[in-house]
Protein backbone atom coordinates (compact mmCIF):
# COMPACT_ATOMS: atom_id res chain seq x y z
CA UNK A 1 0.00 0.00 0.00
CA UNK A 2 2.60 2.50 0.95
CA UNK A 3 4.91 1.73 -2.60
CA UNK A 4 1.29 3.07 -4.20
CA UNK A 5 1.62 6.30 -2.26
CA UNK A 6 5.02 6.60 -2.97
CA UNK A 7 4.18 6.22 -6.84
CA UNK A 8 0.96 8.58 -6.04
CA UNK A 9 3.72 11.84 -4.88
CA UNK A 10 5.73 10.39 -7.60
CA UNK A 11 3.79 11.28 -10.34
CA UNK A 12 2.42 14.21 -8.49
CA UNK A 13 6.20 15.41 -8.78
CA UNK A 14 5.41 14.65 -12.83
CA UNK A 15 2.74 16.56 -13.24
CA UNK A 16 4.19 19.51 -11.12
CA UNK A 17 7.70 19.85 -12.61
CA UNK A 18 7.18 21.80 -15.72
CA UNK A 19 6.12 24.61 -14.00
CA UNK A 20 8.33 24.37 -11.57
CA UNK A 21 11.74 23.98 -13.80
CA UNK A 22 10.30 25.13 -16.90
CA UNK A 23 9.95 23.10 -19.36
CA UNK A 24 9.10 23.37 -23.46
CA UNK A 25 5.70 23.23 -24.03
CA UNK A 26 4.84 19.79 -25.49
CA UNK A 27 6.52 18.10 -22.59
CA UNK A 28 4.73 20.18 -20.34
CA UNK A 29 1.63 19.09 -21.88
CA UNK A 30 2.71 15.18 -21.71
CA UNK A 31 3.69 15.31 -17.80
CA UNK A 32 0.73 17.49 -17.66
CA UNK A 33 -1.13 14.27 -19.30
CA UNK A 34 0.36 11.38 -17.81
CA UNK A 35 1.18 12.61 -14.29
CA UNK A 36 -2.74 12.62 -13.49
CA UNK A 37 -2.93 9.63 -15.25
CA UNK A 38 0.00 7.90 -12.97
CA UNK A 39 -1.59 9.42 -9.63
CA UNK A 40 -4.89 8.67 -10.23
CA UNK A 41 -3.25 4.69 -10.94
CA UNK A 42 -1.38 4.93 -7.37
CA UNK A 43 -4.15 6.03 -5.92
CA UNK A 44 -6.23 4.00 -6.66
CA UNK A 45 -3.68 0.64 -6.58
CA UNK A 46 -3.07 1.61 -2.62
CA UNK A 47 -6.14 0.04 -1.58
CA UNK A 48 -5.86 -4.05 -1.78
CA UNK A 49 -9.03 -4.32 -3.65
CA UNK A 50 -7.86 -2.78 -6.66
CA UNK A 51 -3.90 -3.69 -6.54
CA UNK A 52 -4.12 -5.36 -9.79
CA UNK A 53 -4.00 -1.65 -11.27
CA UNK A 54 -0.53 -0.72 -10.20
CA UNK A 55 0.01 -3.29 -13.34
CA UNK A 56 -0.39 -0.05 -15.48
CA UNK A 57 2.51 1.71 -13.91
CA UNK A 58 4.03 -0.23 -16.69
CA UNK A 59 2.39 1.08 -19.10
CA UNK A 60 3.00 4.99 -17.94
CA UNK A 61 6.25 4.68 -16.56
CA UNK A 62 8.21 4.61 -20.03
CA UNK A 63 5.72 6.69 -21.58
CA UNK A 64 6.74 9.21 -18.61
CA UNK A 65 10.44 8.21 -19.31
CA UNK A 66 10.77 8.17 -23.40
CA UNK A 67 8.17 11.46 -23.65
CA UNK A 68 11.14 14.18 -23.01
CA UNK A 69 12.91 12.24 -25.39
CA UNK A 70 10.86 12.05 -28.06
CA UNK A 71 9.72 15.58 -27.54
CA UNK A 72 13.07 16.84 -27.48
CA UNK A 73 13.26 17.99 -23.45
CA UNK A 74 16.12 19.43 -22.47
CA UNK A 75 18.51 17.79 -20.35
CA UNK A 76 16.24 18.52 -16.79
CA UNK A 77 13.12 17.10 -18.32
CA UNK A 78 14.60 13.91 -19.35
CA UNK A 79 16.45 13.41 -16.01
CA UNK A 80 12.79 13.34 -14.49
CA UNK A 81 11.26 11.70 -17.03
CA UNK A 82 13.60 8.76 -16.70
CA UNK A 83 13.98 8.47 -13.04
CA UNK A 84 10.57 8.97 -12.38
CA UNK A 85 9.42 6.99 -15.54
CA UNK A 86 11.60 4.17 -14.28
CA UNK A 87 10.64 4.48 -10.87
CA UNK A 88 6.76 4.15 -11.78
CA UNK A 89 7.66 1.27 -13.87
CA UNK A 90 8.94 -0.71 -11.06
CA UNK A 91 6.09 0.02 -8.88
CA UNK A 92 4.23 -1.43 -11.06
CA UNK A 93 5.83 -4.49 -10.73
CA UNK A 94 4.52 -7.49 -9.09
CA UNK A 95 4.69 -6.96 -5.00
CA UNK A 96 4.06 -8.91 -1.69
CA UNK A 97 0.91 -10.79 -2.07
CA UNK A 98 -1.92 -8.81 -0.58
CA UNK A 99 -2.60 -8.24 3.22
CA UNK A 100 -6.62 -9.23 3.53
CA UNK A 101 -8.70 -11.65 1.75
CA UNK A 102 -11.01 -10.72 -0.63
CA UNK A 103 -13.01 -14.19 -1.29
CA UNK A 104 -11.24 -15.12 -4.97
CA UNK A 105 -11.04 -11.33 -5.62
CA UNK A 106 -12.07 -10.09 -9.36
CA UNK A 107 -10.75 -13.87 -10.97
CA UNK A 108 -13.61 -14.70 -9.10
CA UNK A 109 -16.27 -12.63 -10.95
CA UNK A 110 -14.85 -12.48 -13.90
CA UNK A 111 -12.97 -15.61 -14.13
CA UNK A 112 -14.09 -19.10 -16.20
CA UNK A 113 -15.55 -21.67 -14.45
CA UNK A 114 -17.84 -22.09 -11.21
CA UNK A 115 -17.22 -19.40 -8.21
CA UNK A 116 -15.82 -20.72 -5.25
CA UNK A 117 -17.37 -20.10 -1.93
CA UNK A 118 -14.46 -19.47 0.59
CA UNK A 119 -11.43 -20.05 1.15
CA UNK A 120 -10.12 -19.26 -2.25
CA UNK A 121 -6.14 -17.78 -2.83
CA UNK A 122 -6.36 -13.85 -3.89
CA UNK A 123 -2.81 -13.90 -4.83
CA UNK A 124 -2.35 -12.55 -8.60
CA UNK B 1 -25.78 -13.47 12.11
CA UNK B 2 -22.69 -11.68 12.35
CA UNK B 3 -21.24 -14.15 9.95
CA UNK B 4 -23.75 -13.83 7.40
CA UNK B 5 -22.57 -10.36 7.30
CA UNK B 6 -18.57 -11.41 6.48
CA UNK B 7 -18.68 -12.05 2.03
CA UNK B 8 -17.36 -15.95 1.93
CA UNK B 9 -13.72 -15.98 2.04
CA UNK B 10 -13.59 -12.06 3.35
CA UNK B 11 -11.95 -11.06 6.77
CA UNK B 12 -13.90 -8.06 7.15
CA UNK B 13 -17.43 -6.93 5.65
CA UNK B 14 -16.98 -3.95 3.61
CA UNK B 15 -20.80 -2.68 4.14
CA UNK B 16 -19.82 -1.84 7.44
CA UNK B 17 -20.76 1.32 8.90
CA UNK B 18 -17.22 2.02 9.52
CA UNK B 19 -15.91 1.87 6.14
CA UNK B 20 -18.74 3.62 4.20
CA UNK B 21 -18.99 6.54 6.58
CA UNK B 22 -15.49 7.77 5.54
CA UNK B 23 -16.79 7.90 1.72
CA UNK B 24 -19.94 9.28 2.78
CA UNK B 25 -17.71 12.26 5.03
CA UNK B 26 -15.61 12.96 1.62
CA UNK B 27 -18.65 13.07 -0.77
CA UNK B 28 -20.27 16.12 1.82
CA UNK B 29 -17.11 17.60 1.58
CA UNK B 30 -17.07 17.24 -2.91
CA UNK B 31 -20.70 18.57 -2.45
CA UNK B 32 -19.60 21.62 -0.51
CA UNK B 33 -16.32 22.48 -2.97
CA UNK B 34 -18.63 21.42 -5.97
CA UNK B 35 -21.26 23.53 -4.59
CA UNK B 36 -19.11 26.68 -3.64
CA UNK B 37 -17.67 26.30 -7.32
CA UNK B 38 -21.08 26.70 -8.95
CA UNK B 39 -21.83 29.46 -6.80
CA UNK B 40 -19.07 31.11 -8.83
CA UNK B 41 -20.14 30.07 -12.05
CA UNK B 42 -24.00 31.09 -11.72
CA UNK B 43 -23.04 34.59 -10.78
CA UNK B 44 -24.04 34.31 -7.14
CA UNK B 45 -21.15 35.25 -5.58
CA UNK B 46 -18.27 37.58 -7.51
CA UNK B 47 -14.66 35.95 -6.42
CA UNK B 48 -13.57 32.25 -5.84
CA UNK B 49 -11.00 31.62 -3.78
CA UNK B 50 -7.32 30.63 -5.14
CA UNK B 51 -4.34 30.92 -2.68
CA UNK B 52 -1.80 29.39 -5.21
CA UNK B 53 -2.64 29.86 -8.69
CA UNK B 54 -3.83 34.10 -9.38
CA UNK B 55 -5.71 33.79 -11.53
CA UNK B 56 -6.21 30.21 -12.29
CA UNK B 57 -9.62 29.61 -10.55
CA UNK B 58 -11.33 31.92 -11.97
CA UNK B 59 -9.60 31.41 -15.52
CA UNK B 60 -10.74 27.39 -15.42
CA UNK B 61 -14.91 28.19 -13.91
CA UNK B 62 -14.99 30.99 -16.85
CA UNK B 63 -13.74 28.62 -19.87
CA UNK B 64 -15.89 27.36 -22.29
CA UNK B 65 -15.48 23.52 -21.59
CA UNK B 66 -17.27 23.99 -17.58
CA UNK B 67 -20.28 25.91 -19.73
CA UNK B 68 -20.33 23.30 -22.38
CA UNK B 69 -23.12 22.26 -21.37
CA UNK B 70 -26.73 23.70 -19.63
CA UNK B 71 -25.57 24.14 -16.82
CA UNK B 72 -22.28 24.47 -14.97
CA UNK B 73 -19.68 21.42 -14.80
CA UNK B 74 -19.19 22.51 -10.86
CA UNK B 75 -23.13 21.84 -10.15
CA UNK B 76 -22.90 18.88 -12.38
CA UNK B 77 -20.33 17.82 -9.53
CA UNK B 78 -22.38 18.91 -6.46
CA UNK B 79 -25.33 16.65 -7.89
CA UNK B 80 -22.60 13.52 -8.60
CA UNK B 81 -21.19 14.03 -4.90
CA UNK B 82 -24.27 14.36 -3.64
CA UNK B 83 -25.96 10.82 -5.48
CA UNK B 84 -22.46 9.39 -3.91
CA UNK B 85 -23.57 10.59 -0.40
CA UNK B 86 -27.05 9.13 -0.67
CA UNK B 87 -25.68 5.95 -2.36
CA UNK B 88 -23.48 5.08 0.34
CA UNK B 89 -25.64 6.29 3.32
CA UNK B 90 -28.98 4.02 1.68
CA UNK B 91 -29.00 0.23 2.84
CA UNK B 92 -27.91 -1.99 6.15
CA UNK B 93 -24.53 -3.53 6.78
CA UNK B 94 -25.16 -6.43 4.82
CA UNK B 95 -26.35 -4.81 1.91
CA UNK B 96 -23.20 -6.31 -0.39
CA UNK B 97 -25.57 -9.36 -0.31
CA UNK B 98 -28.98 -7.65 0.15
CA UNK B 99 -29.17 -4.59 -1.95
CA UNK B 100 -26.74 -5.53 -4.79
CA UNK B 101 -28.29 -2.68 -6.85
CA UNK B 102 -27.28 0.16 -4.15
CA UNK B 103 -24.06 -0.81 -4.15
CA UNK B 104 -23.65 -1.19 -7.95
CA UNK B 105 -25.16 1.99 -8.32
CA UNK B 106 -22.70 3.55 -5.49
CA UNK B 107 -20.06 2.15 -7.64
CA UNK B 108 -20.98 3.59 -10.91
CA UNK B 109 -21.39 7.12 -9.44
CA UNK B 110 -18.24 7.35 -7.62
CA UNK B 111 -16.24 5.57 -9.97
CA UNK B 112 -17.22 7.44 -13.23
CA UNK B 113 -17.02 10.50 -11.52
CA UNK B 114 -13.25 10.24 -10.70
CA UNK B 115 -12.93 9.83 -14.25
CA UNK B 116 -14.46 12.94 -15.09
CA UNK B 117 -12.54 14.60 -12.32
CA UNK B 118 -9.38 13.11 -13.25
CA UNK B 119 -10.02 13.92 -16.94
CA UNK B 120 -10.39 17.82 -15.98
CA UNK B 121 -7.47 18.05 -14.09
CA UNK B 122 -5.53 17.08 -17.64
CA UNK B 123 -7.89 19.31 -19.49
CA UNK B 124 -6.91 22.28 -16.62
CA UNK B 125 -2.82 23.14 -17.63
CA UNK B 126 -2.88 21.51 -21.38
CA UNK B 127 -6.00 23.23 -22.40
CA UNK B 128 -5.84 26.82 -20.30
CA UNK B 129 -2.75 26.56 -19.12
CA UNK B 130 -3.90 27.39 -15.71
CA UNK B 131 -4.54 25.26 -12.02
CA UNK B 132 -7.84 25.74 -10.01
CA UNK B 133 -7.07 24.56 -6.35
CA UNK B 134 -10.65 23.81 -5.14
CA UNK B 135 -10.55 22.07 -8.54
CA UNK B 136 -7.72 19.99 -7.80
CA UNK B 137 -8.94 19.12 -3.86
CA UNK B 138 -12.19 18.03 -6.11
CA UNK B 139 -10.56 15.62 -8.06
CA UNK B 140 -8.58 14.74 -5.17
CA UNK B 141 -11.87 13.66 -3.02
CA UNK B 142 -13.00 11.97 -5.74
CA UNK B 143 -9.73 9.59 -6.16
CA UNK B 144 -9.72 9.08 -2.39
CA UNK B 145 -13.30 7.32 -2.88
CA UNK B 146 -12.79 5.61 -5.34
CA UNK B 147 -10.45 2.34 -3.17
CA UNK B 148 -12.14 2.68 -0.37
CA UNK B 149 -15.81 1.92 -1.96
CA UNK B 150 -14.44 -0.85 -4.57
CA UNK B 151 -14.31 -3.74 -1.59
CA UNK B 152 -17.77 -3.39 -1.73
CA UNK B 153 -18.63 -3.36 -5.59
CA UNK B 154 -16.28 -6.51 -5.16
CA UNK B 155 -17.76 -8.47 -3.05
CA UNK B 156 -21.62 -7.32 -4.30
CA UNK B 157 -20.36 -8.75 -8.24
CA UNK B 158 -19.19 -12.07 -6.46
CA UNK B 159 -22.39 -12.25 -4.52
CA UNK B 160 -24.03 -12.00 -7.66
CA UNK B 161 -21.58 -14.39 -9.16
CA UNK B 162 -22.52 -17.28 -6.52
CA UNK B 163 -26.25 -16.99 -7.33
CA UNK B 164 -25.60 -17.43 -11.09
CA UNK B 165 -23.36 -20.14 -10.56
CA UNK B 166 -25.76 -21.83 -8.35
CA UNK B 167 -28.55 -21.96 -10.62
CA UNK B 168 -30.23 -18.43 -9.34
CA UNK B 169 -31.84 -15.90 -10.96
CA UNK B 170 -29.05 -12.75 -11.83
CA UNK B 171 -31.68 -10.12 -11.89
CA UNK B 172 -33.71 -11.50 -8.59
CA UNK B 173 -29.99 -11.40 -6.68
CA UNK B 174 -29.78 -7.50 -8.07
CA UNK B 175 -33.12 -6.53 -6.91
CA UNK B 176 -34.17 -8.33 -4.02
CA UNK B 177 -31.39 -9.65 -2.65
CA UNK B 178 -30.44 -13.38 -2.01
CA UNK B 179 -31.84 -14.51 -4.91
CA UNK B 180 -32.32 -18.13 -4.51
CA UNK B 181 -28.63 -19.42 -3.95
CA UNK B 182 -26.14 -20.10 -0.60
Amino acid sequence: MIWQWIAFGIAVGVMVAPDALGFSESVADAFHILGPVAASIGGMAAYDVLRGLRRAHLLVGPAIALAPILLGGDGAAVAVGVVAGLALALLGLPGAPPRGKFGGGWKMVFGRGRARTAGTSDRR
Amino acid sequence: MAERRIPPGWEYNPSNWGNRLPIIGLALVGTAIAAYLSAFQLGLIDTVWEPFFGDGSRTILTSRISHVLPIPDAALGAGAYLIDAVAGAVGGRSRWRTMPWIVLLFGLAVGPLGIVSITLVVLQPVMFDAWCTLCLASALVSLAMIGPAFDEVLASLQHLRRVHDQGGSYSRALWSGEGGAE
